[in-house]
């Protein structure tokens, strides 16, 4: 049983989830790369808006996302100290030293708070809405122009898939080595720094073995259907462009659009 | 040493789309000294019914009895180790827990934890390797080297060398071939004969049930379905043909006789109580022809 | 020119060991059978079962499969007659999700698009796991990984399949899904299958059986020949089947039972012959 929830997949039959990968990986990092323009209030309630728009338009429950931020509030919570704290310009409230608070400070912690939830509200919004597969075929494609210089865009890609296809593997195995582990009397828990990288150990070794055990076979296997390397294989899976991607795109392009206006003009 | 279950149930990740009921109310009594076989289709909920014998798990509601120790939701992590020394589990394919670079450490790794110095560790390690079957110039080599059998063997001394009073397998022959089933399963109930252990088996080898166990437990979809001694349980072939679930061949085989017109007081569970029926058949056959 | 596949000498050493894992092996396989090779763990079962797919170099010895025989230069060509089942079901799922797995080997031998999707669903049926087809290795049982691994050797259309201990892994459920698939896909296709497992009662429905032990062969023939000699398949470490064990208890007890192997069914048309019948 993996206890691990951000960043997994729910499928769901919304928008969203039909769209290319492809569209999705790189919507995902214009809006990334937009919100960085940011600087002032408008900008920020469109981007706001268009976020919750996708999310909508995704079908899934708004509780996940809020659990995906909840993991990364500290360090939201600490930036935003340093800007609160260090931040200068503006109407001056206070000062220590080199601490300050100033009106430009608070302003600019308030913009990272939004600029923080905004990112991981739309990444969360990829992962949750493309399976790790979309995501590596989305890769693949998207780099094929490298394999002009020689990459081995394939391998890379089918490396990464096959990764993604053992992570839930190795996450139970590990977690059945940890049980058997603690029923020899290991306590996870407790112990100083040294004590507490020992007690991996018991895990990390058997987890290895069997890794090197699981890639011997899954080599033999693939070799034994007929798997002789990148070169001349056909696809069986295969990305479209549609309606929905031209959608998307143009609403992301809009956006963008009047970012730069509300920001240069 | 008994552990007991009062109405137990276990969530795993609440409040999440992935929520999951895998024991549900769960009630029963593990008698010290028993042989408790518990069967049951992957996914009916026995992997975490064993993990609660040694309080792995905690229940997310009831309680778990292991001697006069309370297990419930709230029971603080900190007194949960002493327990694991009493209840040893020997899990699915156990090989799979070796790490240490020689047989030695790895069997001594479990009684060192439970604070024996690495002498007594060490001794124990020699003593474990013989009750398992395995020679004593296998302490000094890796773990790694070894054939798929003896490494199972190393393991199941590694559980045995914290010398517990429950002994829990969990399909301990998987994967085996019939010759090391029969020496593992072997090797089990002569310990419990010398060294008076509690056993819990899990397993589908109705067979092994049919001979070592006297309790049996039927699990499905996180509940106990059926409970009692072997002879009570198997009598019912259909139902458990009905939920999919195997009897010893020699019942089956008894069960299709009856199906024939054939007649038996209790349905056989061995093949020598079988052949015991069958040789008193052909008696009466014989008298009444003469 | 009837054997599909054709064994003859076949030697082979690890090099860490001493005594070869296989010994001057030689057998031959006539097309459409089903043959069991059967050996305790260690006995070299698994080490032929490579050979003949050419995922072990051996040296000595040579292998023909559909009259071609196996060298280096035309390992591909045999491979795509051979279709093989490993022991551990998490290990040979290649894709990420059902259908990928499934088409992994179309597309190593370069189908294209559309004759995979079509071949992918009807493997898919073939194995009743279309329902399944966008599920994740993670959400399966073993069972029905190894139905998933099934598919996707059918898909590649051999000629022969070879199961490697592809049920010792498997729950008494996940075992009958695999030899009923297999039952299944022999009627229907004709297809040879060479299953290699150390279950007895696997074997039941095999045309022939192949006794190995220390890589060589000991013995050979029809199930009822094989099952009848339990003092052999004891001593080699291996189940006798049931209604032979009861057979055996039963002269214990003085009671004259027919000399030749019977199975259950016959066991018990017997003992009515002999007990009821008025």
């Amino acid at each position: 049983m993996n206890k691990l929830l951000f960043g997994r997949y729910i499928p769901q039959d919304s928008f969203v989830h039909h769209m290319d990968p492809r569209a999705k990986l790189v919507l995902s990092f214009l809006y990334v790369i937009v919100i960085f323009f940011a600087n002032n209030w408008w900008i920020y309630l469109l981007m706001t808006v268009v976020a919750l728009l996708s999310i909508w338009a995704s079908k899934i429950n708004f509780k996940l996302f809020v659990d995906g931020i909840l993991p990364l509030i500290w360090i939201i919570a600490f930036t935003m100290l340093i800007q609160v704290f260090f931040g200068t310009g503006g109407h001056l409230y206070w000062q220590w030293g080199i601490f300050s608070v100033t009106s430009l400070g608070i302003l600019n912690a308030a913009y990272i708070f939004v600029r923080f939830t905004l990112i991981i509200l739309i990444s969360t919004l990829l992962t949750l809405s493309t399976s790790p597969i979309q995501i590596s075929d989305a890769i693949e494609s998207l780099l094929k122009p490298l394999e002009k210089v020689h990459f081995p865009v394939y391998e890379v890609a089918l490396m990464l898939s096959i990764a993604l296809r053992f992570v839930p593997t190795l996450m139970d195995e590990t977690e059945s080595i940890m049980n058997a582990q603690r029923a020899r009397g290991v306590d996870f828990g407790t112990g100083n720094i040294v004590q507490r990288i020992k007690k991996i150990i018991p895990i990390l070794i058997p987890l290895f073995v069997s890794a090197f055990n699981r890639a011997e076979d899954l080599a033999t296997a693939m070799e034994a259907r007929g798997y002789q390397g990148g070169a001349g294989r056909t696809k069986y899976r295969l990305l479209k462009w549609g309606i929905r991607d031209t959608i998307a795109t143009l609403i992301y392009l809009l956006m963008t659009v009047v970012v730069f206006a509300l920001r240069f003009f | 040493m008994a552990i007991t279950f009062k109405s137990v149930s276990y969530t795993y990740q609440p409040n999440t789309p992935f929520e999951f009921h895998a024991l549900n109310e769960i009630s029963t009594k593990i008698e010290d000294g028993s042989f408790t076989a518990l069967i049951g289709h992957t996914g009916s909920g026995k992997s975490t019914f064993l993990q609660h014998l040694n309080a792995l798990l905690k229940p997310t509601s009831g309680t778990v009895l292991i001697e006069d120790a309370t297990i419930t939701h709230e029971t603080s992590n900190k007194n949960l180790k002493p327990l694991r020394k009493k209840v040893g589990i020997v899990f699915q394919f156990p090989e799979k827990q070796l790490f240490a670079d020689t047989v030695k450490k790895d069997i001594a790794f479990g009684p060192e934890n439970f604070g024996s110095t690495p002498e007594e560790a060490g001794k124990l390690a020699k003593k474990m390797i013989e009750l398992v079957g395995l020679p004593v110039s296998l302490l000094d080599r890796s773990p790694f080297e070894l054939s798929g059998g003896q490494m199972r063997r190393v393991a199941i001394a590694g559980v045995l060398a914290m010398q517990p009073n429950v002994l829990v397998l969990d399909e301990p022959t998987a994967g085996l071939d019939p010759s090391g089933r029969q020496e593992i399963m072997h090797l089990f109930t002569s310990l419990q004969q010398s060294q008076h252990f509690t056993i819990v088996l899990v397993t589908h080898q109705m067979e092994d049930v049919a001979n070592y166990a006297n309790h049996v437990i039927v699990m499905e979809h996180g509940k106990i379905v059926k409970e009692g001694r072997p002879r009570e349980v198997f009598a019912d072939v259909e139902w458990l043909h009905d939920k999919q679930l195997d009897v010893p061949a020699s019942t089956e085989f008894a069960f299709e006789m009856v199906k024939r017109g054939f007649h038996f007081d209790k349905l056989p569970l061995t093949e020598q109580e079988l052949a015991d029926d069958i040789a008193a058949m052909f008696k009466r056959r014989r008298r009444s022809n003469e | 020119m009837n054997d599909i596949i054709k064994v003859s000498h076949l030697t082979y050493k690890y090099l860490q060991n001493e005594l070869p894992a296989l010994d001057d092996v030689s057998f031959s396989i006539p097309s459409g059978a089903w043959v069991a090779i059967v050996g305790h763990n260690g006995s070299g079962k698994s080490t032929l079962a490579h050979s003949l797919d050419g995922l072990i170099d051996f040296k000595q010895g040579q292998v023909f499969i559909d009259g071609v025989e196996l060298t280096e230069a035309n390992v591909w060509k045999v491979r795509s007659k051979i279709g093989m089942i490993f022991q551990n079901p998490d290990n040979q799922f290649v894709g990420a999700t059902v259908e990928d797995d499934v088409a992994f080997g179309l597309e190593n031998m370069a189908v294209p698009h559309d004759e995979i999707q079509a071949r992918v669903d009807s493997a898919l049926a073939q194995v009743q796991m279309s329902e399944f087809r966008h599920k994740q290795p993670d959400q399966l049982s073993g069972g029905q990984k190894q139905r998933v691994a099934l598919a996707g050797v059918i898909a590649m259309q051999p000629k022969i399949i070879i199961l490697d201990e592809a049920t010792s892994m498997l729950d008494p459920i996940g075992r009958q899904e695999i030899l009923g698939v297999i039952k299944r896909l022999r009627r229907k296709l004709g297809i040879t299958v060479l299953s290699i497992t150390h279950e007895m009662d696997e074997t039941t429905s095999a045309d022939e059986i192949i006794v190995l032990n220390d890589g060589k062969i000991i013995e050979s023939g029809k199930p009822s020949l094989i099952y009848a000699h339990s003092d052999l398949l004891l001593k080699l470490g291996l189940d006798v089947p049931y209604s032979q064990r009861l057979k055996e208890a039963l002269k214990l007890r003085h009671i004259q039972t027919p000399q030749a192997y019977s199975d259950e069914k016959g066991m018990v048309d017997w003992l009515w012959q002999s007990l009821l019948k008025a």
